[in-house]
């Protein structure tokens, strides 16, 4: 791989969220649009560095949170139009499909 | 203890400050860099009546708080990520004052720069796959079993099951071989657990939900691949989202 780092470009084509963009013939999601909340959800959720702040939830509620969140990462309005507005009931919502969620935690270092 | 704390959103290298002004945060709160030697932390000031440890797990059972909050850390990441390589921290990271945020950074200063060093120069993209829904042997063995023999009946339901397992083989093979090919022109790939049909709102289930890290340079290439792979699988739904700051790719796994 090249050495990128010297490139540097001031503005990456970053943030758009593209669907489908520039892959013509294929059977792709139609017109660009914004960041889909269930891939900010899941991203911001369940990945990116943990650094153990001065304060923060205790990382099992993280988790469940989490299992709860796959269930309605698509749209919270979706969500409640499905009638899975756990967060209305339900304390204990199991993730209810084979899939299930991924188990992988990380370790909270500090 | 104060009623306010330094919410982190992402870890940089050197920044200038030019590149974090006018950023707005969390409760539209202006962004602001936080340095220890040569790494930067992208912060910005919450109301710990928001964010102390007892309010943010009520909070984070609150769609509505819990999408306004999600947006607003992607906001910031992804404005910086425009101009510099970041280490995007996981939601509500929050210590209490900036000396807190300089000594997470002293502390974990080779594991962030070894992070950024990997994610230096790319971007993560994501690719997921629905197959379409199979056809209809299913209804053959279903319908009006009144109408059948008992034989032909077995012979039908049996000729279904066998329909759907090979129509799920197939969309496994499709998922892998996606999953492989796009691979080999990323850096680091993962594959992410699929998300639940019933929220997807698709026919069929997700058969792949795969995070490529791919450096700039390439994106072309990647997004070529693609577009072959999508040709090559036709009856198979695409849809690709990004660039995206490397979230993915930025997480600290278990030793």
């Amino acid at each position: 791989m090249a050495d990128t780092r010297d490139r540097a470009p001031a503005t990456r084509p970053y943030g758009s969220g593209v669907a489908g963009h520039g892959l013509a013939g294929s059977q792709l999601a139609g017109a660009p649009q914004p960041a889909d909340l269930a891939d900010i959800l899941e991203r911001v959720l369940d990945k990116g560095i943990v650094i153990a702040g001065d304060i923060r939830v205790n990382l099992l509620d993280i988790e469940l949170l989490t299992i709860r969140i796959r269930l309605l990462v698509a749209s919270v309005d979706k969500a409640q139009e499905m009638g899975i507005d756990w967060w209305r009931r339900d304390p204990m919502l199991s993730s209810g499909n084979g899939s299930g969620p991924d188990r992988r935690r990380e370790v909270e270092d500090g | 203890m104060a009623d306010q704390g330094s919410y982190l959103y992402a870890v940089a290298g050197p920044l200038p400050d030019a590149v974090v002004d006018g950023i707005r945060g969390i409760d539209g709160a202006a962004v602001r860099p936080v340095r220890d030697g040569d790494l930067t932390a992208v912060v910005s000031t919450v109301d710990l009546a928001d964010f102390g440890e007892e309010s943010l797990r009520q909070h984070l059972g609150d769609p509505e708080w819990l999408e306004a909050v999600a947006r607003a850390h992607h906001g910031v990441v992804d404005e910086v990520a425009r101009h510099a390589t970041v280490a995007p921290l996981r939601l509500a990271t929050v210590c209490a004052d900036d000396n807190g945020v300089r000594d997470r950074l002293g502390r974990w200063r080779d594991a962030l720069h070894r992070t950024l060093a990997d994610v230096a120069g790319c971007a993560e993209w994501s690719v997921k796959l629905y197959p379409s829904p199979p056809d209809d042997p299913d209804r053959a063995g279903e319908a009006e079993p009144d109408a059948l023999s008992g034989a032909e009946y077995l012979r039908r339901r049996k000729a279904a099951v066998t329909h759907r397992q090979d129509a799920a083989q197939t969309a496994a093979a499709v998922a892998e071989d996606v999953h492989g090919e796009l691979s080999r022109h990323a850096v680091a790939a993962r594959r992410l657990a699929v998300h639940d049909p019933r929220v997807t709102g698709s026919a069929t289930p997700m058969t792949l939900n795969g995070a490529y890290l791919v450096a700039d340079g390439e994106a072309d290439l990647f997004r070529t691949a693609m577009a072959a792979l999508a040709e090559r699988h036709g009856d198979t739904r695409v849809e690709v989202a990004g660039p995206w700051p490397p979230y993915s790719f930025v997480t600290v796994e278990p030793a």
